[in-house]
């Protein structure tokens, strides 16, 4: 998706009830967007500053799985009780198929991440989560930051320009 | 780090939202109109620029807004 302002859209991830962060890029540099609707601030990236991106493992996965898994069990449970005494389980059977199909779509989102962008002067963490979400971010904009550092030969310069005059 | 006031989601909210609880609105109508004016000469998002549309629609349902209440008062002060 790109913006009236020529920008394509990598990331967008809600930080809270009313907060989202988004990461968009343009032809020589990353945008990273935290709003709330109402303000938007921005933080720009040039791809020739970007020195690595770090990727590191994260539980929450796993809290999100027993999360999800304590309340379909306390769900179940109740909608069990339900039903040996003979009532219908309008309410508490809904809620185990709520909360079974968020334990399924953690499942199905993969392992959880967390991902750093490290320029010189700073460690940022960015609003990417699951690690199959930052493989394919890592994928959509490593072209440009490898093009962007590319440095061309130049044949005319020596290889020992660089090196102190030596006295003799 | 630079940041933006995004007039245009302002003035909208202002002059929507309150309608829910309409007695509001003879407050927030009037700061509608305030941030349309604030918000047509400035740059807006930078990913979705100056929306102006939306300025419109919130300068058009805040004039009703007032418009009503102006009548409204009229009404009962004539009466």
């Amino acid at each position: 998706m790109s913006s009236k302002s020529g920008y394509t859209k990598l990331v967008r991830q809600s930080v809270g009830a009313a907060v989202y962060r988004s990461i968009w890029k343009k032809d020589d540099h990353l945008l990273l967007v935290s709003s709330n609707g109402y303000v938007e601030r921005y933080q720009r990236f040039q791809y020739a500053d970007i020195r690595t991106f770090l990727v590191l493992p994260s539980e929450r996965n796993a809290y999100w799985a027993w999360s999800w898994t304590a309340l379909t069990l306390i769900s179940a449970i109740f909608a069990g009780s339900a039903i040996w005494r003979g009532d219908t389980p309008f309410v508490s059977a809904p809620f185990a198929l709520l909360f079974l199909i968020g334990l399924l779509w953690n499942y199905v989102l993969g392992p959880s991440c967390q991902l750093y962008l490290v320029t010189r002067i700073q460690t940022l963490r960015l609003p990417v989560h699951r690690r199959r979400r930052a493989e394919r971010f890592l994928e959509q904009i490593g072209p440009e930051i490898a093009a962007a550092q590319t440095v061309p030969e130049d044949p005319n310069e020596s290889s020992t320009a660089d090196l102190p005059p030596s006295i003799s | 780090m630079t940041e933006r006031t995004i007039f245009p989601s302002i003035a909208l909210t202002l002059a929507l939202f309150p309608l829910l609880l309409y007695p509001l609105t003879i407050l927030t109508a009037p700061i509608s109109i305030g941030m349309v004016f604030m918000g047509w000469s400035r740059p807006g998002s930078l990913l979705r620029g100056p929306q102006r549309w939306k300025l419109v629609l919130a300068g058009i349902v805040s004039t009703i807004e007032i418009a009503a209440w102006l009548f409204l008062l009229a009404k009962v002060w004539l009466r």
